[in-house]
């Protein structure tokens, strides 16, 4: 973008310089050009009528000294022809041939006509100035006078002139990005505040803390107020999302007083009830449980959604620790319950994440997968993450289901009678996402289910250990 | 037996009462924490809600035990570990999430009430003997009618939790926490497991025995 800035700035100063420079010095080139023409036509008209009376005399001696003294002191050759165009007086002994251009400005002075101003010669067009000048004798064309003048002068003094338009165009570039490079950065200033703090609302959001303000009364006003406006709106986005989190919390604490309340009253109904009553009094006590579960599963989503800094994670203590846990329900159930992978990874994870990830995932598993079957936790790594999954041989969950199944409440279409709130792949889900990673559910070859967490390896490992 | 119930929820205190009562407990009910400490004369055991409306339950439990050695039951609707652990560290003996089960609270009142008065029925020595079984539970051996079984950790803490009750009621979340350190999704049905595992491993089905919906207890002949 700066330098975008300042590549417009640079080519406006440019076409400036180049719009102003280029006719400055062609206009100065031309006025001294003139100048040199007007004074070499004077001259040469001064010697044609100087060679009148030697043409008419056809004595030609005193001219041609006359003629050699202003070539010594000018160095411009004059020739002077008579009327048939043959040369009759020189300067030099050797006098110049004259180009094509020359004998035709020759040809029309003969026939009583004057040369042309030249058109303007460039530095590297090294042909001389020819002027050919009639000698009218009572009106009559007698012959002519021609001057051949080097332009040496004229284009040096062509090529300083454009060396002087030149540096100054250079210098007015320079001068252009001096004064141009500090209006930009105060320009983009907003703008790269603007972009920052992009980056710092989204985690500052995800942390539950309000972001910094990305505002500090720089830059352009329209920029300065998109800074402010920005401000506002994620402030904003920060508020309802901290408020949608505490609300659940909120709500699931509220909710506790009345359920209480009931479950106490449902007990008081023990010894009360008709024999007939009990089942329905038995089964409320264990509606009042579900929504005790269900309240319990909303705290902990919260929980997970509610960021902790992350940490350093090792892999192997919150593994070995969850499948010590999970055995021996998995060894009642008829399961084998097996760890595959490489030892000795860490990643980075709010503390407890792995523990909370296994225990979500591995209750699925140990619930729906039938006796005889196994549950494989493996942990597998990656270039920048480690890679930790749970198959089991279960049923597995519909292909087009695969999605939804990290939703809040969602339930496996078959098991919705099994006990559970419907919230532990979410909240799997959230711990993983907090973390910068991200879980899949897949169906193996060969049945069952399997879900993968990705966390972000710890990066002090990523070089440290070679790909196991 | 008689509790100072503080409590602010109307609706929770007049469903809690009557059950109380029920259990032959009586109660004197605070709907605020200021104050407390003025009311703790012959009371047993202090029921304490942590969400009071004008002032911290924390604080409350601090200002009684200044000046009181009276158990206090923590009861609250947070049940995250810090804040467990804040309201263990301010002094209380134990720690209830609502909503909790009658039977749940019953257990604990008695448990806190015993820890603080212990009766002369309760003996201290190291070795729990029911019928023919016998918890050693500093050297972590049981025998049954003499022959050693082989229990793993877990499986014996669990016993020797029941043990060291002397027949009161264990419940479950208590034995988790203490056993298992944290509890998580499957920790009732593991518990469940371990001790269906202890019936089997000692042959005395009868031994622990179990509580619908509140717990485990260990069965003492009467």
């Amino acid at each position: 973008m700066r330098t975008r800035l300042l590549v417009i700035v640079l080519v406006l100063v440019g076409l400036l310089a180049v719009g102003l420079g280029v006719p400055l010095a062609l206009t100065t080139s031309q006025a001294r050009q003139s100048q040199l023409f007007t004074q070499q036509l004077t001259d040469t008209i001064f010697y044609a009528s100087l060679a009148e009376r030697p043409i008419t005399q056809a004595d030609t001696s005193g001219l041609e000294a006359e003629l050699q003294r202003y070539d010594e002191v000018y160095g411009v050759a004059v020739l002077v022809y008579d009327r048939e165009g043959r040369m009759i007086a020189s300067s030099r002994p050797e006098p110049p041939a004259l180009d094509a251009a020359g004998r035709e400005r020759l040809a029309l002075a003969l026939a009583n006509r004057r040369s042309d101003v030249y058109a303007l010669r460039w530095p590297w067009d090294d042909r001389p100035f020819v002027i050919a000048e009639p000698v009218l004798v009572d009106t009559e064309v007698r012959g002519a006078a021609v001057t051949v003048a080097p332009t040496d002068d004229l284009r040096t003094y062509e090529v300083q002139v454009w060396l002087v338009v030149l540096a100054a165009g250079l210098l007015a570039l320079t001068l252009a990005v001096v004064v141009a490079l500090p209006i930009v950065r105060w320009i983009l200033r907003p703008v790269r505040r603007l972009d920052e703090g992009t980056g710092r609302v989204a985690s500052a959001v995800l942390a539950g803390g309000a972001p910094d303000p990305v505002a500090d009364g720089s830059g352009p006003p329209e920029l300065r107020r998109l800074s402010v406006s920005f401000d506002r709106m994620a402030s904003t986005v920060a508020q309802a999302y901290g408020a949608q989190r505490a609300f659940v919390a909120d709500a699931s604490h509220q909710l506790r007083n009345p359920l209480t309340a009931l479950r106490l009253r449902l007990s008081n109904l023990d010894g009360h009830v008709d024999p007939v009553a009990q089942e329905d009094q038995v089964a409320a006590l264990e509606e009042a449980e579900r929504l005790s579960t269900l309240l319990d599963g909303l705290l902990a989503l919260a929980r997970a959604e509610r960021t902790a800094p992350l940490v350093p994670v090792d892999v192997d203590a919150g593994v070995d620790d969850r499948i010590e846990a999970w055995r021996p329900l998995a060894e009642h159930s008829g399961l084998r319950l097996r760890r595959e992978g490489p030892h000795g990874l860490r990643v980075t994870a709010t503390a407890g994440a792995i523990e909370t990830l296994l225990d979500a995932v591995l209750d699925n598993a140990v619930k729906f997968t039938p006796s005889g079957g196994s549950v494989t936790v493996s942990v597998a790594v990656e270039p920048e993450f480690v890679e930790i999954a749970v198959r089991d041989t279960g049923p597995g969950v519909p292909p087009d289901e695969l999605d939804r199944a990290t939703d809040r409440f969602w339930r496996s279409p078959g098991h919705s009678s099994v006990d559970g709130s419907g919230l532990g792949l979410a909240i799997a889900a959230r711990t993983v996402e907090l973390a910068g990673g991200d879980l899949t559910l897949s169906l193996p070859r060969g049945g069952g289910l399997r879900i993968a967490a990705r966390l972000p390896r710890l990066a002090a490992q990523r070089e440290a250990l070679p790909q196991a | 037996m008689h509790i100072l119930l503080v409590e602010d929820d109307d609706r929770v205190a007049a469903a809690l009462r009557p059950a109380l009562h029920r259990h032959g407990i009586t109660t004197t009910r605070l709907a605020r924490g200021r104050g407390a400490v003025d009311h703790l004369g012959g009371v047993d055991v202090v029921l304490l809600d942590l969400g009071l409306p004008d002032i911290d339950g924390v604080d409350v439990c601090r200002a009684i035990r200044e000046v009181s050695e009276v158990p206090v039951i923590v009861v609250s609707a947070r049940g995250e570990v810090d804040d467990r652990i804040l309201g263990l560290h301010s002094g209380a003996d134990d720690y209830l999430v609502k909503p909790y089960d009658i039977g749940e609270l019953l257990a604990r009142v008695h448990a806190v009430y015993r820890r603080r008065r212990p009766g002369p029925g309760s003996a201290t020595g190291d070795v729990v003997v029911v019928a023919d079984v016998a918890v050693d539970l500093e050297r972590h051996t049981v025998t049954v009618a003499g022959r050693p079984v082989t229990l793993t950790r877990k499986e014996f803490q669990v016993l020797g939790m029941l043990a060291a009750s002397r027949g009161a009621v264990c419940t479950r979340s208590r034995i988790v926490a203490e056993v298992w350190g944290r509890t998580w999704a499957g920790a009732n049905r593991t518990l469940d497991v371990h001790v269906a595992t202890l019936r089997t491993k000692l042959g005395r089905p009868e031994l622990v025995q179990t509580v619908r919906g509140v717990g485990y207890r260990l069965g003492l002949p009467d």
